[in-house]
């Protein structure tokens, strides 16, 4: 026994002693092998030039911005309070009810930080559809502002609740807006796609509101991808049903609709979900997913304002599922614009010029 | 009993030293590691290290083992010690139940504010002599259990006598207590407690707080990265197991044997709703001290003398209460496995006992065991004198009514501080009319601005800083307000023994607030719903 007393304590002196002397020198073979890597790829980076491969500077990359130059004199005087440029280009689009929510766009932005312009504007027309439809959706960016879009689990109290009361408002407004609308405007019920995502709507509670934006405006592109995010399994739905969602839409949309790009959308939520290996970026069902956007893009009106939101989604999923050459020919066509899902990555810029740069060196690999 | 008692001294006598010697020969096999590395004479950091490891080995062992005082489980002098002139009838029933149970009575009976009821005795030489005998009885028993119940409690602990189980009771305790706490106690410092022992602490820590005490917060903190403390746990868990294994079968044997002596007593049906009734009580009485005792303390009131463990009684006697604690008892919480407690689970318990004949006794239809008590409401002052923390001395004594009132108040006082504060720092009159004139000249986000918010709401811009803004607008508008209403008697809280405090507001309150927390805001609701009654 007395033995015994004095060994244990010498072999847990020995073990200690191993097992920090092990993780010493793993860590010191991992930092080597990283330091090795950056300059490595330090290396390739310097000497890199993308216009050798037909792309765009890196110094001009930059995020496309929401509002194009039509939007700056009406932005910068809705900043300023006065709401009326605003209201008329909105209007401008009649009744386009796509290109209507289009153009509300950088507005349902500017509202959801600042809304003074848009208080006076409801004050000012009580009845106008237009401002009500905005000050609903003002009110889903302003609930997801408070939220975060960080996963649920890292969402405080305080965030979720002022989240829901948020979103509670925006439901009251957007039920208002829907009384206010054209009965052939879709716009009022856009909103209330994120609402009812956000409130947890049940799964028909929820394809009852999309049926009527669909019976309205059977392809509109953003209804579309917004009812995506509430099918993903992260929110109300499932991987299957996801994508269930995704082919019913691309199957009764003809060629050049670019709803094609839903289905690259549904494998990105898939595959990132199940944290995937490479391998299944490259599954033959991506690969007809990609085959198919392909085409629709080829099919596409050149001037089809969802181009590079297309190609933005065909750069990085052709990229993934080793098809180099024809992800390099999606970042030539893109230039300096830097579209989603690039967009919504921690350094845009960075990260789109890392996956182009990784085109050109995967090319170069495999003609090696 | 297989066993003989000197047999089973025996065996408790040497596996309580078996534990010391255990933990002397690993601080002596650290020493001796070390003068062994002295006498080779050679330093160099290994050396170092060796020695630095051979303290960190031997320190807690020291420190656990031989250098704390143990808190006696449940002994000590805290309580009321009751004479036969002052307790004629608790004594006469506690000496009868005694007779039948065979046993020589206690000399001393005291009364304690805890579940639990217990008789000790001073014996000598690790208990081989016999000596003065002490019953420890928890007034909440006395509050609530019948006449009969209480019998077979008593019976059930003179029981253990007759069987000659207690004398080594001491020992047996002893060293259940060092292991338990030494191996707590390594895991504590290793930082991974496991759930129930934290739970047990918190709950000690909430008992800390229903007495008056200070809360200590419970410590579960990793002083280092505790591999040693792990290590040494495991050592001691090995011995632990050894002990319980040699000691369990017969500790457990003792209390059915015990429960038997009840029975005999008390009768089957008492036994059993005894048994059944005790874990409800402890419960019970729980949720009496956090809910109701301690609810005015931080506001300096407490319940008025007698009414601190007395109030019990009322709780027991409230017909909603005794809904919610009879459908408790009907589902007895399956216990949290205790590998330290010397019980078998009261569910094996109360079912040994039912499987006995019944004896014919029917009913139980005794009355409540506190009829036993003389002059009730002055022996439980006397109690609260001597078992309450000295700061309770200072609280001021009331009535539940009003205690409750307080004590609401007192809560939104204390919410109200930060808007009083922000109000005084802008110069703004600390009154909800100052709050409200700020919301009327647009102050009122500088007002929400200095009141404590979250690193998300300080981090928020724009419109979404205003919306992280609002609710503690809105908090502030209604703490004031309730205040003002509660001082003109227009807010009051209803003291209940069913329910938690019911809060009397006006009609209308919130609604008032939220009017006047909106972008384009509305005090006048407010302002009309605190003016004087007879303005409107």
């Amino acid at each position: 026994m007395a033995r015994l007393i004095v060994i244990v304590p010498l072999l847990l002196l020995a073990l200690a002693k191993l097992v920090t002397w092990w993780f010493k020198r793993r860590t010191a073979a991992l930092e080597a092998r990283k330091a090795a890597f950056d300059q490595a790829v330090a290396d390739r980076r310097a000497e890199f030039d993308p216009a050798e491969h037909g792309l765009a500077p890196t110094a001009e990359l930059a995020v496309k911005p929401l509002a194009g130059p039509e939007h700056t004199e009406a932005l910068a005087a809705a900043r300023a309070g006065d709401w009326r440029p605003a209201a008329a280009l909105i209007a401008s689009a009649g009744t386009d009810w796509e290109l209507r929510y289009l153009l509300s766009g950088p507005y349902r932005e500017l509202a959801g930080e600042e809304d003074g312009w848009l208080r006076a504007w409801r004050e000012a027309e009580p009845a106008n559809a237009d401002a009500a439809a905005l000050h609903a959706d003002s009110l889903v960016v302003l609930a997801w502002e408070l939220r975060s879009s960080k996963a649920a689990a890292q969402v405080t109290r305080e965030q979720f609740r002022n989240f829901h009361r948020v979103l509670q408002e925006a439901e009251a407004v957007s039920e208002e807006a829907v009384r206010l609308a054209d009965p052939a405007d879709p716009t009022p019920w856009l909103s209330r796609l994120p609402i009812g995502m956000g409130l947890n709507w049940s799964n028909e509670t929820f394809e009852e509101n999309f049926a009527e934006i669909t019976k309205r405006v059977p392809l509109h592109w953003a209804a579309h991808f917004r009812a995506l995010q509430y099918w993903c399994e992260k929110w109300h739905g499932s991987h299957e049903l996801m994508h269930r969602f995704a082919d019913t839409a691309t199957a009764a949309a003809p060629a050049g609709s670019l709803l094609t790009v839903l289905k690259l959308e549904a494998w990105y939520e898939q595959l990132v979900r199940q944290k995937a290996l490479d391998e299944a970026w490259a599954a033959p069902k991506v690969q007809a997913a990609l085959d198919a956007a392909l085409a629709d893009l080829a099919a596409a009106d050149p001037a089809h304002p969802k181009l590079d939101h297309a190609r933005g989604w065909l750069a990085y999923m052709l990229g993934k599922a080793g098809r180099p050459a024809e992800a390099l020919e999606q970042f030539q066509a893109l230039g300096g614009v830097v579209p989603l899902p690039f967009s919504n990555f921690h350094d845009p810029v960075v990260a789109f010029d890392r996956y182009r740069t990784l085109a050109v060196l995967k090319l170069r690999i495999a003609a090696q | 009993m297989g066993t003989s008692t000197a047999g089973r001294a025996a065996q408790a006598v040497a596996l309580l030293a078996g534990f010391y010697l255990l933990a002397l020969a690993i601080v002596a096999g650290m020493i001796g590691i070390d003068v062994a590395l002295a006498s080779w004479g050679r330093g160099g950091p290994l050396v170092a290290k060796i020695v630095v490891l051979t303290i960190a080995v031997a320190y807690p062992v020291v420190r656990l083992v031989f250098l704390t005082r143990r808190p006696a489980d449940g002994g000590g002098d805290a309580g009321l010690p009751v004479t036969r002139e002052q307790q004629p009838e608790l004594w006469a029933r506690v000496d009868r139940i005694a007779e039948q149970t065979g046993v020589r009575g206690p000399a001393e009976i005291r009364l304690v504010p805890v579940v639990n009821a217990g008789v000790r005795e001073d014996t000598r030489l690790l208990g081989l002599l016999p000596g003065k005998r002490h019953l420890e009885l928890g007034v909440p028993l006395l509050l609530g259990l019948t006449e009969a119940e209480l019998d077979a409690v008593l019976a059930h602990e003179f029981g253990h006598y007759s069987n000659r189980d207690v004398r080594l009771a001491g020992v047996t305790v002893a060293g259940r207590e060092a292991l338990r706490h030494t191996i707590t106690g390594l895991h504590s410092r290793a930082g991974d407690a496991n759930a129930a022992e934290r739970a047990r602490a918190e709950q000690k820590a909430a008992q800390r707080a229903a007495k008056g005490r200070k809360a200590k917060p419970v410590d579960t903190r990793a002083v280092h990265d505790g591999t040693v403390d792990r290590a040494l746990a495991q050592v001691f868990t090995a011995y632990a197991k050894l002990y319980f294994r040699r000691s369990e079968a017969v500790s457990r044997r003792q209390e059915y044997a015990a429960d038997q002596a009840a029975v005999q007593v008390a009768g089957r049906d008492a036994t059993a709703a005894a048994l059944r009734r005790l874990p409800v009580l402890d419960q019970a009485y729980d949720f009496y001290q956090r809910r109701y005792v301690t609810l005015g303390w931080e506001a300096g009131l407490l319940p008025m003398p007698g009414q601190v463990y007395g109030g019990f009684a009322d709780l027991l006697a409230d017909p909603k209460r005794r809904a919610e604690l009879a459908e408790l008892g009907l589902e007895l919480p399956e216990p949290e496995p205790d590998p330290y407690d010397s019980h078998p689970p009261v569910n094996q318990r109360i079912a040994a006992v039912l499987a006995l004949p019944d004896d014919g006794r029917g009913p139980d239809t005794s009355g409540p065991a506190s009829a036993l008590l003389h002059e009730p409401e002055l022996t439980l002052a006397r109690l609260e004198d001597l078992t309450l923390v000295a700061e309770a001395a200072a609280k001021r004594r009331t009535d539940w009514v009003e205690l409750v009132q307080e004590a609401q108040l007192a809560r939104y006082r204390e919410d109200a501080a930060p808007v009083f504060a922000a109000l005084t720092a802008l110069g703004l009159p600390a009154t909800v009319d100052g709050l409200l004139d700020a919301v009327d000249s647009g102050r009122q986000w500088e007002v929400a601005d200095r009141l404590p918010r979250s690193a998300e709401a300080a981090a928020a811009t724009g419109r979404a800083a205003r919306e992280f803004a609002r609710p503690r607008l809105g908090g502030a508008l209604a703490d004031l307000a309730v205040l003002a209403l509660a001082e003109a008697g227009r807010a009051r809280w209803e003291f209940s023994w069913s329910t938690a405090a019911v809060a009397h507001l006006p009609e209308g309150l919130s609604e008032a607030v939220s009017a006047a927390t909106t972008d384009t805001p509305d005090t006048a609701p407010l302002r009309a719903l605190l003016a004087p009654a007879d303005a409107h």
